[in-house]
């Protein structure tokens, strides 16, 4: 897998609560690919997310592929994600004030 | 495959039945409003329609949906388990099934009705304070007690003392013992019933959520924090006051509590002011609830200065209290809470595969907007008609009450019934999105 690769599987993974990618939203800080494995950094919109496993768990599911390198995701909140890191785009779609239609 | 609701929370569907138990119970308390309208407008308070809908509103809706969510948003607000499965599904039946008793006992006037209830109500109650009070415990001793553990505590404190209050009401009831002034004593009741349990458990989580559902960051905490201290602040001197018939202790309560609806109003407005997405049914509850809620203390408050009868300006603040503020947030958060929890339950396993169904395919839009309409219209005219003495619009307005609380018992169900197919397409956000993750350095966070 190429991290070309990676980041479009990422870019899949959608968060259920805001319908938007988790990369357009800007909660993936690094990914890193070698032989063995993909090791993605990320971090969630709030500390206590209620859905912390399950978007986790989507990026495993994502990025697993039969065969393929380990999946080591690390979840960080240092520094803290804020909205300035959603896309344009998602902020059009999540209806955010001032970003147009 | 489905799964439990969140780390530590129960099996999705005990939250999820006790939610769609109470949403059905807040039809039939919105029911038995529609028969005691002409009465309130006439300015009886008291009397067994106005018993059976204050009891099947303020315990079968509102106690057993606060149960349920808190069943799931403990584990969540505090990273710690609340009870177990089987002790979460024990409470909730025997709330649910001793409020729908006590209620229909109440209005019966059946006394073996209202003990069963009663007794129900006593044993669920007891169980849900105990393994609170634990869970709050181990929540302090790993530091995550936070603000909202500390408002559910008080909250906590307040149900076992409205349970008490009750049980010794209903017992006096059946077999007269207590020498005191009964109608002080329904009125310190309702107070910390009301604005302890209710009012307290409900803006302590609602104020937790409003920044996450508001998707907002940068706004100001500190008044949503003295918000909730004042709140509860104000529940002993309004109980105090009122119990003891002393007007000013409890006007002095009620200004204390007017203080806090002011200072969460300025913390939801910092949180709506920072939203970075659209507006949805809870934060417009909980703006409508803090709204209703002054309003019901500004009308007491000016009672007891000498504008208009206590006793008379108490049928359109409690009616504000417990519709507006209370029935409304809960509403409100319903078209959040339960679309989040069958999802999870039902299509977490399908999260990061092409065309996952995402939450905005579960939540009712369209009844969420009809519900806000017909509850709006519906208190308004429910509070004005009552002021006014008007049966007319008291008893439009309770159907048009009865009309939103259907929206949300057909949101729930549809909700649980509606199983959505795969996404045909990928999302598509624009804004060359997908080029942009492919070069993170270019992506439009970085620039």
């Amino acid at each position: 897998m190429t991290e070309r690769e990676a980041w479009e599987a990422l870019a899949g993974v959608v968060d259920p609560e805001l319908g938007i990618d988790i990369v357009e939203l800007g909660l993936v800080y690094a990914v890193e690919v070698s032989e063995h494995a993909v090791a993605v950094t990320m971090t969630l919109t709030t500390a206590g997310c209620p859905l912390h496993d399950v978007i986790v768990e989507g990026v495993e599911r994502a990025l697993g592929r039969p065969g393929g390198p380990r999946v080591d995701v690390e979840v960080v909140f240092d520094p803290p994600w804020d909205p300035g890191r959603i896309g344009m785009g998602g902020l059009r779609e999540l209806g955010a004030p001032g970003a147009g239609v | 495959m489905e799964r439990q609701g969140t780390v530590g929370g129960p099996p999705w569907p005990l939250p999820v039945a006790l939610l769609a138990a109470a949403a059905l119970a807040q039809v039939a308390g919105a029911a038995a409003l529609f028969v005691a309208a002409p009465d309130l407008a006439h300015g009886i308070g008291y009397g067994p329609a106005q018993l059976g809908a204050i009891h099947l509103l303020g315990l079968a809706f509102l106690t057993v949906a606060i149960t349920g969510s808190l069943l799931q948003l403990v584990p969540v607000l505090l990273r710690q388990p609340l009870g177990t499965p089987i002790r979460g599904g024990v409470v909730g039946t025997a709330l649910a099934a001793g409020s729908w008793a006590l209620a229909l006992g109440l209005w019966s006037g059946r006394s073996g009705v209202i003990a069963t209830g009663g007794t129900l109500l006593v044993v669920g109650g007891a169980i849900l304070v105990i393994d609170l009070a634990l869970t709050l415990a181990r929540a302090a001793r790993a530091g995550t007690l936070g603000a909202s553990g500390a408002g559910i505590a008080a909250a906590g404190f307040w149900f076992a003392v409205v349970l008490a209050l009750g049980a010794l009401m209903a017992a006096n009831r059946i077999h007269p013992f207590l020498d005191v002034d009964r109608t002080h004593l329904i009125a310190a009741h309702a107070a910390v019933a009301i604005v302890g349990w209710i009012g307290g458990t409900i803006v302590s989580v609602a104020l937790r959520l409003a920044p996450m559902f508001a998707l907002a960051h940068g706004y100001r905490r500190g008044p949503g924090t003295a918000a909730l201290v004042a709140w509860h602040s104000s529940v002993i001197p309004i109980a105090v006051g009122l119990g003891l018939g002393i007007a000013p202790v409890a006007a002095a309560g009620g200004a204390l509590l007017l203080c806090a609806c002011g200072l969460a109003g300025w913390y939801v407005a910092d949180v709506a002011r920072h939203r970075r997405r659209r507006v949805e049914a809870p934060l417009v509850h909980l703006v409508l609830g803090l709204t209703s809620a002054a309003a019901a203390v500004s009308i007491m408050l000016a009672a007891w200065a000498g504008v208009g009868n206590p006793y008379r300006a108490a049928i359109p603040a409690v009616l504000l209290a417990v519709v507006g503020m209370a029935a409304g947030i809960t509403s409100g958060h319903l078209f959040k809470v339960v679309p989040m929890l069958v999802w999870t339950g039902r299509f977490a396993h399908l999260a990061g595969t092409p065309g996952a169904p995402r939450l905005s395919d579960l939540y009712p839009t369209a009844l969420a907007a009809a519900e806000q309409i017909a509850f709006v219209a519906g208190l308004a005219l429910l509070v004005g008609g009552t002021a006014a003495g008007s049966p007319t619009a008291a008893r439009a307005g309770a159907a048009l009450l009865v009309a939103a609380a259907l929206a949300v018992a057909a949101a729930v169900a549809t909700c649980v019934l509606r199983r959505p197919g795969p996404r045909a397409t990928p999302p598509d956000h624009s804004a060359g999105t997908l080029s942009a993750s492919i070069h993170p350095s270019i992506h439009t966070q970085e620039t």
